[in-house]
Protein backbone atom coordinates (compact mmCIF):
# COMPACT_ATOMS: atom_id res chain seq x y z
CA UNK A 1 0.00 0.00 0.00
CA UNK A 2 1.15 3.28 -0.65
CA UNK A 3 1.44 6.26 1.39
CA UNK A 4 -1.31 8.33 -0.89
CA UNK A 5 -3.41 5.05 -0.31
CA UNK A 6 -2.89 5.38 3.10
CA UNK A 7 -3.56 8.73 3.50
CA UNK A 8 -6.60 8.14 1.77
CA UNK A 9 -7.91 5.78 3.61
CA UNK A 10 -7.76 8.05 6.48
CA UNK A 11 -9.47 10.46 5.04
CA UNK A 12 -12.09 8.67 4.17
CA UNK A 13 -12.99 8.21 7.50
CA UNK A 14 -12.21 11.94 8.44
CA UNK A 15 -14.43 12.94 5.34
CA UNK A 16 -17.76 11.05 6.36
CA UNK A 17 -17.48 9.21 9.37
CA UNK A 18 -17.35 5.85 10.88
CA UNK A 19 -20.56 3.89 11.13
CA UNK A 20 -21.45 3.05 14.17
CA UNK A 21 -23.11 0.35 15.60
CA UNK A 22 -22.76 -3.46 14.32
CA UNK A 23 -22.95 -2.52 10.23
CA UNK A 24 -25.84 -4.86 10.24
CA UNK A 25 -29.49 -3.76 10.09
CA UNK A 26 -30.78 -0.03 10.00
CA UNK A 27 -27.84 2.13 11.17
CA UNK A 28 -29.50 5.58 12.45
CA UNK A 29 -25.66 7.75 13.07
CA UNK A 30 -22.70 8.08 11.28
CA UNK A 31 -19.80 9.68 13.21
CA UNK A 32 -19.93 12.87 15.85
CA UNK A 33 -23.35 11.39 16.39
CA UNK A 34 -24.86 12.87 13.29
CA UNK A 35 -27.74 11.52 12.63
CA UNK A 36 -28.69 9.60 9.23
CA UNK A 37 -31.29 10.97 7.05
CA UNK A 38 -34.23 9.04 5.61
CA UNK A 39 -34.58 8.34 2.16
CA UNK A 40 -37.88 10.36 2.46
CA UNK A 41 -36.11 13.41 3.66
CA UNK A 42 -35.74 16.25 1.19
CA UNK A 43 -32.47 16.47 -0.31
CA UNK A 44 -30.87 19.75 0.47
CA UNK A 45 -28.13 21.76 -0.87
CA UNK A 46 -25.68 20.97 2.07
CA UNK A 47 -25.07 17.33 1.24
CA UNK A 48 -22.94 15.52 -0.39
CA UNK A 49 -23.53 12.79 -3.07
CA UNK A 50 -21.21 9.63 -3.70
CA UNK A 51 -20.36 8.27 -6.62
CA UNK A 52 -18.51 5.24 -7.29
CA UNK A 53 -15.74 5.32 -10.07
CA UNK A 54 -13.81 2.44 -11.62
CA UNK A 55 -10.07 2.13 -11.67
CA UNK A 56 -9.05 2.80 -15.08
CA UNK A 57 -11.18 5.74 -15.06
CA UNK A 58 -9.82 7.03 -11.91
CA UNK A 59 -6.96 9.67 -11.60
CA UNK A 60 -3.76 8.70 -11.41
CA UNK A 61 0.30 9.75 -11.00
CA UNK A 62 0.32 10.82 -14.25
CA UNK A 63 -3.10 11.88 -15.06
CA UNK A 64 -4.40 13.54 -11.81
CA UNK A 65 -8.05 13.87 -13.62
CA UNK A 66 -11.00 11.41 -12.99
CA UNK A 67 -12.15 10.62 -16.59
CA UNK A 68 -15.17 12.70 -17.39
CA UNK A 69 -16.67 9.27 -18.56
CA UNK A 70 -17.41 8.31 -15.28
CA UNK A 71 -20.24 10.50 -15.07
CA UNK A 72 -21.75 9.55 -18.52
CA UNK A 73 -24.77 7.54 -18.70
CA UNK A 74 -24.79 3.89 -19.59
CA UNK A 75 -26.15 3.63 -22.99
CA UNK A 76 -25.85 0.06 -23.86
CA UNK A 77 -25.26 -2.92 -21.98
CA UNK A 78 -27.26 -4.75 -19.00
CA UNK A 79 -28.58 -1.80 -17.41
CA UNK A 80 -28.34 1.33 -19.35
CA UNK A 81 -29.05 4.80 -17.32
CA UNK A 82 -32.42 5.58 -18.58
CA UNK A 83 -33.78 7.56 -15.93
CA UNK A 84 -29.95 9.36 -15.18
CA UNK A 85 -26.99 8.17 -13.58
CA UNK A 86 -26.61 7.09 -10.15
CA UNK A 87 -25.15 9.33 -6.95
CA UNK A 88 -25.94 7.96 -3.20
CA UNK A 89 -26.80 10.57 -0.27
CA UNK A 90 -23.75 10.12 2.27
CA UNK A 91 -26.49 11.91 4.46
CA UNK A 92 -28.28 9.00 4.22
CA UNK A 93 -25.64 6.00 4.72
CA UNK A 94 -23.69 5.35 8.11
CA UNK A 95 -20.28 4.77 5.93
CA UNK A 96 -19.71 6.11 2.48
CA UNK A 97 -18.49 2.53 1.23
CA UNK A 98 -22.08 1.17 1.44
CA UNK A 99 -21.92 2.23 -2.22
CA UNK A 100 -19.80 -0.85 -2.55
CA UNK A 101 -22.74 -3.43 -1.64
CA UNK A 102 -24.01 -3.40 -5.31
CA UNK A 103 -20.82 -4.82 -5.97
CA UNK A 104 -19.24 -8.63 -5.65
CA UNK A 105 -16.93 -7.56 -2.68
CA UNK A 106 -13.87 -9.33 -5.14
CA UNK A 107 -14.34 -6.39 -7.20
CA UNK A 108 -14.14 -3.79 -4.71
CA UNK A 109 -10.89 -2.96 -4.93
CA UNK A 110 -11.49 -1.48 -8.44
CA UNK A 111 -13.87 1.01 -7.41
CA UNK A 112 -12.98 4.33 -5.93
CA UNK A 113 -15.54 6.88 -4.36
CA UNK A 114 -15.92 10.06 -5.05
CA UNK A 115 -18.35 12.75 -3.51
CA UNK A 116 -20.11 16.14 -5.33
CA UNK A 117 -22.21 18.48 -3.41
CA UNK A 118 -25.61 19.35 -4.03
CA UNK A 119 -25.19 22.77 -4.31
CA UNK A 120 -22.42 22.27 -7.10
CA UNK A 121 -24.67 19.97 -9.18
CA UNK A 122 -27.58 22.49 -8.66
CA UNK A 123 -25.13 25.38 -10.22
CA UNK A 124 -24.71 22.80 -13.30
CA UNK A 125 -28.89 23.26 -13.60
CA UNK A 126 -28.54 19.65 -12.62
CA UNK A 127 -31.30 18.28 -10.96
CA UNK A 128 -32.06 15.01 -8.47
CA UNK A 129 -34.60 12.63 -7.80
CA UNK A 130 -34.42 10.02 -5.42
CA UNK A 131 -35.12 6.08 -6.44
CA UNK A 132 -34.66 4.16 -3.92
CA UNK A 133 -32.85 1.15 -3.85
CA UNK A 134 -33.13 -1.99 -1.72
CA UNK A 135 -29.47 -2.84 -1.93
CA UNK A 136 -28.17 0.95 -0.79
CA UNK A 137 -29.87 3.54 0.70
CA UNK A 138 -30.10 7.15 -0.75
CA UNK A 139 -29.90 6.17 -4.41
CA UNK A 140 -30.82 9.38 -6.22
CA UNK A 141 -30.46 9.95 -9.89
CA UNK A 142 -29.71 12.86 -12.20
CA UNK A 143 -32.45 12.96 -14.86
CA UNK A 144 -30.47 15.34 -17.11
CA UNK A 145 -27.84 13.08 -17.53
CA UNK A 146 -29.63 9.90 -18.90
CA UNK A 147 -29.16 7.30 -22.04
CA UNK A 148 -31.95 8.47 -24.14
CA UNK A 149 -30.27 12.33 -24.39
CA UNK A 150 -26.56 11.54 -24.47
CA UNK A 151 -27.52 9.55 -27.46
CA UNK A 152 -28.08 12.49 -29.40
CA UNK A 153 -25.39 14.80 -30.64
CA UNK A 154 -26.88 17.81 -30.08
CA UNK A 155 -27.44 17.01 -26.35
CA UNK A 156 -24.19 15.75 -26.08
CA UNK A 157 -22.73 18.72 -26.69
CA UNK A 158 -24.29 20.51 -23.66
CA UNK A 159 -23.68 17.48 -21.41
CA UNK A 160 -20.69 16.59 -22.22
CA UNK A 161 -19.42 20.07 -21.18
CA UNK A 162 -21.13 19.12 -18.30
CA UNK A 163 -19.41 15.46 -17.40
CA UNK A 164 -16.29 17.24 -17.67
CA UNK A 165 -16.86 19.56 -14.76
CA UNK A 166 -17.98 16.96 -12.76
CA UNK A 167 -14.96 15.21 -13.63
CA UNK A 168 -12.76 18.39 -12.72
CA UNK A 169 -14.60 18.94 -9.41
CA UNK A 170 -14.61 15.51 -8.15
CA UNK A 171 -10.46 15.15 -8.76
CA UNK A 172 -9.76 17.44 -6.27
CA UNK A 173 -8.32 16.12 -3.40
CA UNK A 174 -11.05 16.75 -0.26
CA UNK A 175 -13.45 15.17 -2.84
CA UNK A 176 -11.22 11.55 -3.48
CA UNK A 177 -13.26 9.70 -1.16
CA UNK A 178 -11.86 6.27 -1.25
CA UNK A 179 -9.10 5.54 -3.94
CA UNK A 180 -9.45 2.37 -6.01
CA UNK A 181 -7.38 -0.55 -4.46
CA UNK A 182 -8.06 0.75 -0.60
CA UNK A 183 -8.98 -2.14 1.23
CA UNK A 184 -12.68 -1.66 2.75
CA UNK B 1 -17.99 13.70 -49.48
CA UNK B 2 -15.62 13.77 -46.55
CA UNK B 3 -12.49 15.53 -46.51
CA UNK B 4 -9.51 13.36 -45.81
CA UNK B 5 -8.38 14.55 -42.09
CA UNK B 6 -4.88 13.75 -42.54
CA UNK B 7 -2.21 11.74 -44.76
CA UNK B 8 -2.88 7.96 -43.05
CA UNK B 9 0.44 5.82 -42.95
CA UNK B 10 -0.93 3.43 -41.04
CA UNK B 11 -3.61 0.53 -42.08
CA UNK B 12 -7.03 3.16 -41.42
CA UNK B 13 -8.40 6.60 -42.64
CA UNK B 14 -9.98 8.33 -40.69
CA UNK B 15 -11.97 11.08 -42.49
CA UNK B 16 -13.63 13.95 -40.97
CA UNK B 17 -17.90 14.92 -42.19
CA UNK B 18 -18.11 17.62 -44.26
CA UNK B 19 -20.89 18.58 -41.88
CA UNK B 20 -18.69 19.60 -39.10
CA UNK B 21 -15.46 20.33 -40.86
CA UNK B 22 -12.57 23.01 -39.40
CA UNK B 23 -11.68 24.13 -42.93
CA UNK B 24 -9.09 21.16 -44.41
CA UNK B 25 -7.37 21.92 -40.90
CA UNK B 26 -7.01 18.56 -38.39
CA UNK B 27 -9.25 19.56 -35.46
CA UNK B 28 -6.67 18.07 -33.29
CA UNK B 29 -3.82 20.10 -34.49
CA UNK B 30 -3.29 21.97 -31.08
CA UNK B 31 -3.32 18.90 -29.61
CA UNK B 32 -0.14 18.07 -31.87
CA UNK B 33 1.07 21.47 -31.19
CA UNK B 34 1.15 21.65 -27.69
CA UNK B 35 2.11 19.35 -24.69
CA UNK B 36 -0.33 17.78 -22.55
CA UNK B 37 -1.04 19.08 -18.89
CA UNK B 38 0.73 16.45 -17.21
CA UNK B 39 3.40 16.39 -20.53
CA UNK B 40 5.41 13.53 -20.82
CA UNK B 41 7.98 16.13 -22.25
CA UNK B 42 10.52 13.77 -21.12
CA UNK B 43 8.95 10.45 -22.20
CA UNK B 44 9.66 9.07 -25.52
CA UNK B 45 6.72 9.59 -27.99
CA UNK B 46 7.33 6.13 -29.39
CA UNK B 47 7.40 4.55 -25.42
CA UNK B 48 4.37 6.72 -24.85
CA UNK B 49 2.27 5.52 -27.64
CA UNK B 50 3.25 2.02 -27.17
CA UNK B 51 1.82 2.06 -23.94
CA UNK B 52 -0.99 3.17 -25.26
CA UNK B 53 -1.17 0.48 -27.76
CA UNK B 54 -0.43 -1.89 -25.21
CA UNK B 55 -3.72 -0.84 -23.45
CA UNK B 56 -5.70 -1.74 -26.28
CA UNK B 57 -4.34 -5.33 -26.82
CA UNK B 58 -5.05 -5.43 -23.45
CA UNK B 59 -8.92 -4.65 -24.13
CA UNK B 60 -8.98 -7.26 -26.58
CA UNK B 61 -9.31 -9.82 -23.93
CA UNK B 62 -12.28 -8.26 -22.47
CA UNK B 63 -15.79 -10.24 -22.31
CA UNK B 64 -18.73 -8.94 -21.59
CA UNK B 65 -19.79 -7.68 -17.98
CA UNK B 66 -15.93 -6.98 -17.81
CA UNK B 67 -16.79 -4.85 -14.78
CA UNK B 68 -19.19 -6.37 -12.96
CA UNK B 69 -22.33 -4.42 -13.82
CA UNK B 70 -22.80 -5.20 -17.28
CA UNK B 71 -20.65 -3.44 -19.69
CA UNK B 72 -20.30 -4.36 -23.09
CA UNK B 73 -16.70 -5.27 -23.91
CA UNK B 74 -15.45 -3.54 -27.57
CA UNK B 75 -15.06 -6.16 -30.08
CA UNK B 76 -11.68 -6.88 -31.39
CA UNK B 77 -12.33 -5.62 -34.67
CA UNK B 78 -13.67 -2.35 -32.62
CA UNK B 79 -10.15 -2.65 -30.92
CA UNK B 80 -8.30 -3.00 -34.49
CA UNK B 81 -9.54 -0.16 -35.41
CA UNK B 82 -8.50 2.06 -32.26
CA UNK B 83 -5.19 0.82 -33.01
CA UNK B 84 -5.14 1.74 -36.47
CA UNK B 85 -6.42 5.38 -35.36
CA UNK B 86 -3.86 5.36 -32.74
CA UNK B 87 -0.98 5.04 -35.41
CA UNK B 88 -2.32 7.27 -37.64
CA UNK B 89 -2.12 10.03 -34.95
CA UNK B 90 1.34 8.54 -33.63
CA UNK B 91 2.67 8.77 -37.58
CA UNK B 92 1.00 12.43 -37.48
CA UNK B 93 3.03 13.80 -34.49
CA UNK B 94 0.04 14.06 -32.12
CA UNK B 95 1.61 13.85 -28.67
CA UNK B 96 0.22 10.29 -27.15
CA UNK B 97 -3.19 9.68 -25.06
CA UNK B 98 -2.92 10.73 -21.50
CA UNK B 99 -5.30 7.71 -21.09
CA UNK B 100 -6.99 5.18 -23.47
CA UNK B 101 -10.18 3.29 -21.53
CA UNK B 102 -13.16 1.33 -22.87
CA UNK B 103 -16.61 2.54 -22.11
CA UNK B 104 -18.89 0.62 -20.32
CA UNK B 105 -20.84 1.07 -23.77
CA UNK B 106 -18.81 -0.98 -25.79
CA UNK B 107 -16.34 1.75 -27.51
CA UNK B 108 -12.92 3.07 -27.00
CA UNK B 109 -11.91 6.51 -25.41
CA UNK B 110 -8.96 8.08 -26.14
CA UNK B 111 -8.26 11.51 -23.59
CA UNK B 112 -5.82 14.13 -23.69
CA UNK B 113 -5.86 16.58 -20.93
CA UNK B 114 -4.49 20.37 -22.07
CA UNK B 115 -4.46 23.63 -20.42
CA UNK B 116 -6.82 25.05 -23.09
CA UNK B 117 -9.47 22.06 -23.27
CA UNK B 118 -10.22 18.24 -22.66
CA UNK B 119 -10.10 16.40 -25.98
CA UNK B 120 -11.61 13.04 -26.17
CA UNK B 121 -11.97 10.47 -29.28
CA UNK B 122 -14.11 7.87 -28.92
CA UNK B 123 -13.94 4.95 -31.55
CA UNK B 124 -17.57 3.82 -31.77
CA UNK B 125 -17.00 1.29 -34.61
CA UNK B 126 -13.97 -0.04 -36.81
CA UNK B 127 -14.22 2.77 -39.10
CA UNK B 128 -16.35 5.48 -36.98
CA UNK B 129 -15.32 7.86 -34.43
CA UNK B 130 -16.44 10.97 -32.48
CA UNK B 131 -13.78 13.52 -31.16
CA UNK B 132 -14.68 15.92 -28.64
CA UNK B 133 -13.45 19.10 -27.50
CA UNK B 134 -14.17 20.94 -24.30
CA UNK B 135 -12.33 24.11 -23.59
CA UNK B 136 -11.53 24.83 -19.88
CA UNK B 137 -14.94 26.36 -18.74
CA UNK B 138 -17.31 25.60 -21.93
CA UNK B 139 -20.97 25.58 -21.69
CA UNK B 140 -20.75 23.49 -24.82
CA UNK B 141 -18.28 20.90 -26.18
CA UNK B 142 -17.44 20.74 -30.12
CA UNK B 143 -17.96 17.13 -31.35
CA UNK B 144 -16.85 16.17 -34.47
CA UNK B 145 -17.97 12.41 -36.27
CA UNK B 146 -15.43 10.75 -38.79
CA UNK B 147 -15.22 7.59 -40.74
CA UNK B 148 -12.71 5.69 -41.93
CA UNK B 149 -11.81 2.74 -44.36
CA UNK B 150 -11.25 -0.82 -42.58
Amino acid sequence: MSGAEGRGRSHDRQLLGQSVGSGKGTRRRQHNGVTMKSEADPITDDEWLLRRVRVEMFRTEKTPLISPKAFEPRVSGREPDTDGISFYRAACLANPEDVLATIAPQRWQEYGIVRLSVSFLKSLKLSLVSKPDDRVRGHVVIPELNANDYGSDEKKRVLKAIVVKLAEQASKDENIVRRPGSEQ
Amino acid sequence: MSTVLRSARGASAFTQDDSSRSRGRAPTAPLAAGASVWSRAADDPRQAWSQVIDELLRMRLLKDDWDGEGALAPHPSLVDGAISLARDLQANGTPAADRVLASPNGTICFEWFTPLAYWEIEVISPVEAKLCRVPKGADEAMIVNFSGSP
